[in-house]
C-alpha cells in the first residue's frame, strides 16, 4: 500500500500517545479484511471505497507497507469545538 | 471556543454580575436575525429534523423541551449524553430559532471537545440516514481532510440535506478559515455581535477568508458573540453558560434553514435564499469578513419562491376519420 512518509510519522507519533490509531484506507471492507486489517466502518455513500481501520502497533504499519496492492492510506485529523 | 468563565453546572442560574462581557439571551440573538418575525407568521421549523453533530445533548435540559427524537454516540466509551456542554448549547440555539423543529443528537466529539474526522463522518452519515434536513456542525480544525468534504457533497446529493459548518475562531487575519468550512463546497458561518461593540460588527475572532483556493469565505454570518459580548444558552447537567464563537453562530444558521424548510423550501434552496436576503454589513455582496452578510429570516421567508414547473402525463386517444391513435407522453408548463 502507499503510505506517505509524513503520514507514517504522524501515525507513529499518535501510536506513542494512544494505544490505537484510526486511519482511512481507500479500499473496500472485503479487500482490507482479506489482508487481516481491523475494519471498523465502511463509508458506502462516497463514490470511491473508503474504510476506517484501526492500527494498534508498528507491526500493523509494516503490514500496510509490505502489501503490494496500491491502496492509499490517509491520516484523518482530529477536529475540535469552535 | 473563546468563552467566559461564568457557568452554572447544576441549575439554570448564571451569575451575570461578575464578568465584564455583555450577556445576550438566545431570545435577543434569535430576534436579531428576525426569526421572531417568522415565528409570528407561523414559521417555526415545524416537522423539520436537525442533527447536532457535537459533544452530545443534555436531553433532560428544560430548554430541550422534549424535542430530541433520536440520539447515538460515535465516541467510544461515552454515552450520547453531553458530558462537555457545547452540544447542548448548540441544540438550544437551534431551538431558539426553530422552536418547532426536532433535534437528532449525533455525538461524535468527546467530553474533551475533540473527535476524529472519521468518527465525525460516521455521525454525519447517520444523521443523513435519519432523514435530517439540516446538520449543524460547530467544529473544525486546521488540517484539511478531503474525504469529509466528499462525504458532505455525496450526502447532500443523495439525501437532500444541508450541512452547516463553523468558520473558525482564528480571526481577524485573512486566510484563517478552518476546515472543513474552508472548502468551497461547504457552508461556512462567521460570527457577528448583537449589540457590543456594535450591532452586526464582525467578531474579531471570527475566521476570515479567502479560502485555500482563493474563494471568498465565510458564506454567511449570524450572532456568535464578540470580544465584548457572549450569548447564554443551555449547558450540560441542566446548566446554562455564556459562550461565544463561530460555534454559537452556526446553530443560528441551521435553525434559520429549518424555518425555511418548514415553510416548504428544500434545504439547498433555503441556504441560497438566506444568501440572497442576508443583510450586507461590509462591502456590497460577498466579502471575506462576513460572507453575504447577516442572516435575515424574515426577509428570507418573504422572498417569493421561484415559479414551479407543472408536469402533465398525457394518456389519450385521438379519434379521427382515419382511425384511433393513442397519444402518450409528458408535457411541462411553467406555472
Amino acid at each position: 500500500m502507499k503510505v506517505d512518509p509524513k503520514i507514517k510519522e504522524q501515525i507513529l507519533v499518535e501510536l506513542q500517545k494512544k494505544k490505537k490509531v484510526q486511519v482511512a484506507i481507500k479500499g473496500t471492507r472485503r479487500q482490507l479484511e482479506e489482508k487481516g486489517l481491523a475494519v471498523v466502518h465502511e463509508f458506502t455513500n462516497l463514490d470511491y471505497p473508503l474504510c476506517t481501520v484501526v492500527l494498534e502497533s508498528k507491526g500493523d504499519i509494516q503490514k500496510l507497507e509490505e502489501d503490494e496492492e496500491n491502496l492509499e492510506v490517509l491520516y484523518a485529523p482530529d477536529y475540535h469545538i469552535l | 471556543m473563546p468563552r467566559t468563565t461564568i457557568s452554572s453546572e447544576t441549575t439554570d442560574f448564571v451569575d451575570f454580575t461578575v464578568h465584564t462581557l455583555k450577556t445576550i439571551t438566545l431570545e435577543e440573538s434569535m430576534a436579531h436575525i428576525k426569526a421572531d418575525k417568522a415565528h409570528k407568521k407561523g414559521y417555526k421549523g415545524d416537522g423539520v429534523k436537525i442533527a447536532v453533530v457535537d459533544t452530545g445533548v443534555d436531553s433532560d435540559h428544560p430548554l430541550m423541551d422534549g424535542r430530541i427524537v433520536s440520539e447515538k454516540s460515535f465516541v467510544s466509551g461515552e454515552p450520547a449524553d453531553d458530558e462537555q456542554g457545547h452540544g447542548s448549547w448548540c441544540a438550544s440555539a437551534v431551538l431558539a430559532v426553530a422552536p418547532d423543529a426536532k433535534i437528532v443528537n449525533a455525538k461524535a466529539l468527546s467530553k474533551t471537545g475533540s473527535g476524529n474526522a472519521l468518527g465525525l463522518m460516521e455521525a454525519m452519515e447517520w444523521a443523513a440516514e435519519e432523514e435530517c434536513q439540516v446538520v449543524s456542525c460547530s467544529w473544525g480544525g486546521s488540517m484539511p481532510f478531503e474525504p469529509l468534504k466528499d462525504l458532505v457533497i455525496a450526502l447532500e446529493k443523495k439525501y437532500g440535506c444541508k450541512f452547516i459548518f463553523a468558520a473558525g475562531n482564528s480571526g481577524p487575519s485573512e486566510r484563517t478559515i478552518c476546515f472543513p468550512a474552508g472548502y468551497r463546497e461547504v457552508v461556512a458561518v462567521g460570527a457577528i455581535a448583537v449589540v457590543n461593540p456594535a450591532p452586526d460588527a464582525v467578531a474579531e475572532f471570527s475566521s476570515r477568508g479567502p479560502g485555500p483556493t482563493g474563494e471568498v469565505e465565510p458564506d454567511i454570518s449570524a450572532p456568535g458573540g464578540s470580544e465584548e459580548e457572549g450569548i447564554v444558552g443551555a449547558w450540560k447537567d441542566g446548566g446554562m453558560k455564556v459562550a461565544r464563537g463561530t460555534s454559537m453562530a452556526t446553530p443560528h444558521v441551521s435553525g434559520s434553514v429549518a424555518v425555511l424548510v418548514g415553510a416548504g423550501r428544500p434545504s439547498k434552496k433555503a441556504v441560497e435564499v438566506l444568501y440572497e436576503t442576508a443583510r450586507d454589513v461590509r462591502t456590497q455582496g460577498k466579502d471575506n469578513d462576513s460572507g453575504y452578510g447577516v442572516v435575515d429570516v424574515e426577509a428570507a421567508i418573504e422572498e417569493p419562491p421561484p415559479p414551479t414547473t407543472r408536469v402533465y402525463e398525457i394518456n389519450a386517444v385521438l379519434k379521427t376519420p382515419f382511425g384511433e391513435f393513442p397519444i402518450t407522453g409528458i408535457a411541462k408548463e411553467k406555472a
